[in-house]
């Protein structure tokens, strides 16, 4: 067991979108914690949510994007100081000045998104937007800035650091900007980072450096890091902890090896037995019937019942609570978690 | 497959109601147009009031019967996400300056469709009218007369005819002539489109005003072939300059739509349902315009609108200049260069004033509305 | 019955353009160059690489949207060849009858202003394969019903349809003529991991029902494992290994297909635990101006004799039965 000190906990988020085809009911009570020091996997299929726990957090949703309840509670000390937040306990995210959010972001939260071409600035050189950032949240010369620039460079392998430099976004390739924007996330030093998909524009060869090459910094630099993703190999390759979301919720949390081993709820399994994995040969993929759910108006209760082989009543009328199942670090939320168990004790233990 | 049988009977049963519905229709509207026709004869009445309410009352008929219309095929058609219709209509009420200007607009294509009725006096010239020459406004004359003595506000009214005729007679000649080349030479490519777009930027690159004045007055300077053009173009029942403009906006108007549907085809002939046509076998006229042409209609309707009100800020440009409408033909154009010669002294300025907020109304209402259907197009624009 | 559907024969197919100030220099991309496999009746060959690879190059060509610059390329649907590379008038439709594709992008791989019944209906309009509108309409109601969609849907629009059922309205396009032969280019890489269980399972039962072959090309080497009996991995526009496909993923021999498969992340974190990574040095080249010799002699891992392997280009060799290899490794 490693040291398990807790870096942000995050309770009962919900977000909601006003679109003029409705509201759409994006997260409805995201809760999860995040110790230092490791990778946390969010993972789940397209609308689950996931990117949208990240931004709501981040507190960068769109106009048509309000967070109407939750609390997003910070404990990095570094954060702290810098904030000059001088009261007891965590940082409450949610509910601090725009001013304060600024310094949080970069220095004590950063992003990396999907696409790099988007979030770098395509009529600025590489190495002026590196320096901006440190120039925004480290107060050193000049010289030192460039300095620090060119170090950055040279840790996410790119080569010649003072060539790279000066070169602008759309005279590198899709791993290099990746790297560069990793580098950009990783300049104030921040205590989490959020990786939006960050390989899934990348070929596969450079995506496994890439996250390797993530695994590394997080190390040197001891951030934590949650990577959202729906890719369930890249989570089974570079997560710690993985949690699983499911139209607007966590539905389960759990370790890497017991998650995959041993996942306890309906979401889970299905979409793990749904993924074509090289180490078996299946004939059929199951998959789970049904189709995502329009979050604008959502089932109600517990919103994988339409499509989960354990439903009762009860699941249609009252969504349930995250609780510890089996092992104090093995979270399920989950009516029939017992049927669930029963089923799994029948068909011999791994799924 | 008892599902097949229960569609098979669905489709039969709406399809029966889609009949019974075009027919009623069809029917009303009959009635409707047949009832304009009688209003024509507006010697009947001369209270300008009662023919304006009566004028109203038609339209509103006409409205309540379109929107019955459309709800009925609604619900026959009842489909359970909102269809695309809706959500333009809906996201052009939202913007508040394009609702304004189709207001504008609609007004003004009101104006021109009952021109006759809403016009206080005839459009044939009656010869004691020039007895009352350059009367300022009153009752008789709303907006006053002109040097003629013709009614002024019955000038406008029916410059409002000629404005949007031509404006959408050019517009929607260019529109076809753009779209085929702009497919043909965005599709071929190679030596096909420089050919074409060569010869589009040596049109663009005419100095239009000057040719349209030249033109003008070389016809003038030549009287045999000035009598020839008139007689032809009275027998249109046109105005032989005013023909003139026309002709040469439409051969000078279609580079803008020529580049932008050029400028389209560019990107949705390498998507894949071209490319899955491909595959089957279309034959390269179906995948012109079956595929690729219908997908650039949406900017292109914009480019129209803004190209309406172009056109009939040209033509009055042109008119007031000398080489449009001549005396007969009530352009705005034409109105606001008398009202021109007028405007130093203030006791006339209403000859100015009101051809001049007609035009600018008119224009104005225009860009707003194609700006609107610009932005409730976009999908990308949330609200 | 004794020649193979399909048979592909050095398929050649470069892009050229020119560059400089006087149109003087003309630069070669070499997209698919000196391809040669051949597929049976109901076997589906996979085709995977990266980006730049050229399989999607590969997969258009094969199907026609592209003449090839050399090769060739012969159908036998039914006892009697086809050149595809110059066919006869009256061979252009039983082509286009036999080999159909489905296309990656569900946004645009149908036509926003069409309804569905005239993308489905569109094949059976064109090569004449039905009369009439409700002879039509009853036979697109048919293959949506195969897909698993339903009647009511041939009066909608593709937007009113999520990106899933799209890719089936998609396949159904493709399955109106009755092909002998799909060609299948990244058709779930754009689609969640449920929905890609649901069309990859329907792919298959498919295939079984009608007889059918695929062409699979695919990055995703999980997808491809699961669905090809044969598979063949291109670099830059040629075929480094092909073979069974078993065979390849348990054994694999190039060098790049073995970096390959230790890249691919496998949803098992026992297996990712203990998997030896090979990381391939450098980028991949660009396509226009490709190493000389072995085209991967630059981020080889397993270099074995420099000169050779930068001087001379492998050919594809027979290593094990069903298992060729173009390396110098191997010699």
């Amino acid at each position: 067991m490693k040291d398990k000190e807790i870096l942000m906990e995050v309770k009962d988020l919900v977000t909601r979108f006003y679109t003029e085809d409705g509201v759409v009911k994006a997260l409805e009570g995201v809760s999860f914690t995040l110790y230092k020091g490791e990778t946390l996997a969010l993972v789940g299929e397209t609308g689950c949510g996931k990117s949208v726990t990240a931004l709501s957090i981040l507190r960068l949703l769109p106009i048509s994007g309000k967070t109407l309840k939750g609390e997003v509670l910070f404990y990095d000390e570094e954060t702290k100081a810098r904030l000059k937040y001088n009261e007891k306990g965590p940082i409450p995210v949610l509910t601090l000045e725009p001013q304060d959010m600024l310094k949080l972001r970069g220095f004590g939260m950063s992003l990396i998104t999907q696409d790099p071409m988007t979030s770098l600035n395509p009529v600025y050189t590489v190495g002026d937007q590196l320096m901006e950032v440190i120039k925004l949240h480290k107060k050193l010369p000049d010289n030192e800035t460039k300095k620090l620039a060119l170090k950055l460079l040279e840790d996410v392998e790119l080569t010649p650091p003072e060539e790279i430099f000066n070169k602008y976004p759309h005279q590198l390739s899709g791993g290099q900007r990746q790297r560069i924007v990793i580098s950009i996330s990783l300049a104030a030093e921040p205590a989490l980072i959020f990786a939006d998909e960050p390989t899934t524009a990348l070929d596969v060869t450079i995506q496994a450096r890439v996250l390797e090459l993530m695994q590394e910094l997080k190390e040197e630099f001891q951030t934590s890091l949650i990577l959202i993703t729906h890719n369930l190999g890249i989570v089974a390759e570079t997560s710690d902890r993985v949690g699983v979301m499911y139209a607007g919720r966590v539905v389960e949390v759990a370790d890497k090896y017991t998650l995959f081993n041993r996942p306890l709820h309906p979401y889970t399994q299905g979409l793990i037995a749904a993924v074509p994995v090289i180490t078996e040969k299946r004939e059929e993929l199951s998959y789970i019937p049904g189709t995502v759910p329009n979050l604008i108006h959502p089932p109600t209760g517990c919103r994988f019942h339409p499509r989960c082989p354990y439903a009762t009543d009860i699941c249609k009328e009252k969504i349930p609570e995250l609780k510890a199942v089996e092992t104090d670090d093995h979270f399920v939320e989950c009516w029939n978690i017992d049927a669930v168990i029963k089923d799994l004790a029948e068909k011999g233990g791994a799924c | 497959m008892s599902e097949i049988v229960d569609f098979k009977k669905l489709e039969e049963t709406k399809k029966k109601l889609n009949r019974k519905l075009y027919a009623q229709a069809a029917l009303v509207a009959l009635v409707l147009i047949l009832v304009r026709m009688l209003l024509i004869s507006r010697d009947n009445i001369d209270n300008w009031g009662l023919r304006l309410a009566i004028v109203g009352v038609y339209i509103l008929i006409w409205y309540l019967f379109l929107d019955q219309l459309y709800k009925r095929w609604r619900d026959i058609n009842y489909k359970d996400e909102r269809n695309p219709i809706d959500r333009f209509v809906h996201r052009l009420y939202h913007n508040k300056l394009a609702t304004v200007g189709l207001f504008i607009v609609l007004s003004v294509a009101i104006l021109a469709l009952f021109a006759p009725e809403i016009a206080l006096y005839g459009s044939e010239y009656q010869a004691d009218w020039k007895d009352y020459a350059l009367m300022p406004p009153s009752r008789e004359h709303p907006f006053g007369t002109v040097s003629s003595g013709e009614d002024l506000f019955s000038l406008i009214c029916y410059g409002s005819q000629i404005s949007l005729v031509l404006g959408i007679g050019v517009e929607v000649i260019v529109a076809v002539i753009g779209i085929a080349l702009g497919v043909i030479s965005g599709y071929y490519g190679g030596a096909i489109d420089k050919i074409i777009h060569y010869f589009t930027d040596v049109i663009m690159s005419f100095p239009f005003l000057i040719l349209v004045i030249v033109l003008v007055g070389a016809l003038r300077a030549n009287p045999d072939l000035n009598e020839r053009i008139i007689d032809f173009s009275s027998s249109l029942g046109m105005d032989a300059h005013l023909l003139m403009v026309f002709l040469a906006l439409t051969v000078f108007g279609w580079p803008g739509i020529f580049r932008q549907v050029r400028g389209q085809v560019f990107s949705i002939k390498e998507r894949d349902y071209v490319a899955a046509a491909k595959v089957v076998g279309a034959s390269r006229s179906s995948i012109l315009f079956r595929h690729i042409a219908i997908n650039t209609l949406g900017p292109v309707i914009v480019v129209m609108t803004l190209g309406i009100a172009g056109v009939i800020l040209t033509e009055a440009g042109l008119s007031f200049l000398g080489f449009g409408a001549d005396i007969t033909t009530p352009s705005w154009g034409r109105l606001l260069s008398e009202g021109n010669s007028f405007v130093t002294q203030s006791k006339y300025l209403y000859l100015a004033l009101f051809p001049g907020i007609a035009l600018f109304l008119t224009i104005l209402g225009f860009t707003t509305l194609g700006d609107g259907i610009r932005d409730a197009i976009d999908p990308r624009l949330k609200l | 019955m004794d020649r193979p559907l399909l048979e592909v024969k050095n398929l050649t197919k470069y892009f050229s353009f020119q560059r400089g100030l006087f149109r003087k220099e003309t630069f070669y991309l070499r997209a698919v160059d000196d391809v040669s496999f051949s597929l049976e009746r109901k076997k589906t060959l996979g085709i995977v690489g990266e980006s730049g690879c050229g399989k999607t190059t590969l997969g258009k060509t094969l199907v026609g949207l592209y003449k090839p610059d050399s090769g060739s390329i012969t159908l036998t649907p039914d006892g009697k060849s086809i050149d595809m590379v110059n066919p006869k008038d009256d061979e252009l439709k039983t082509i286009r009858k036999t080999i159909q594709m489905v296309f990656q992008d569900p946004q645009s791989s149908l036509n926003p202003r069409w309804p569905i019944r005239n993308i489905v209906g569109e094949p059976l309009e064109i090569l004449k394969l039905t009369r009439g509108r409700k002879e039509k309409e009853s036979r697109v109601i048919e293959l949506l019903e195969t897909v698993g969609l339903k009647p009511e849907h041939i009066n909608r629009y593709p937007h009113e349809f999520s990106g899933g059922q799209r890719q089936r309205i998609g396949i159904a396009r493709a399955l109106a003529s009755q092909p002998d032969l799909i060609v299948l280019d990244e058709p779930t890489s754009a689609v969640d991991v449920s929905v890609q269980a649901q069309v990859l399972n329907l792919l298959r039962d498919l295939q079984k029902e009608r007889n059918m072959s695929y062409i699979f090309i695919s990055h995703d080497l999980g997808v491809v494992h699961h669905m090809a009996d044969e598979i063949a991995v291109q670099y830059l526009g040629q075929i480094v290994e092909y073979g069974d496909s078993e065979k390849v993923f348990n054994n694999p021999l190039h060098p790049y297909t073995k970096a390959l498969l230790s890249a691919l992340p496998v949803a098992d974190p026992e297996f990712e635990a203990h998997k030896k990574r090979i990381i391939l040095k450098g980028t991949l080249p660009n396509a226009i101006n490709p190493p000389s010799g072995c085209r991967f002699h630059t981020r080889c891992q397993e270099l074995v004799d420099e000169k050779r392997c930068k001087s001379e280009c492998p050919m594809l060799r027979e290593v094990e039965k069903d298992h060729k290899v173009a390396c110098w490794i191997y010699d």
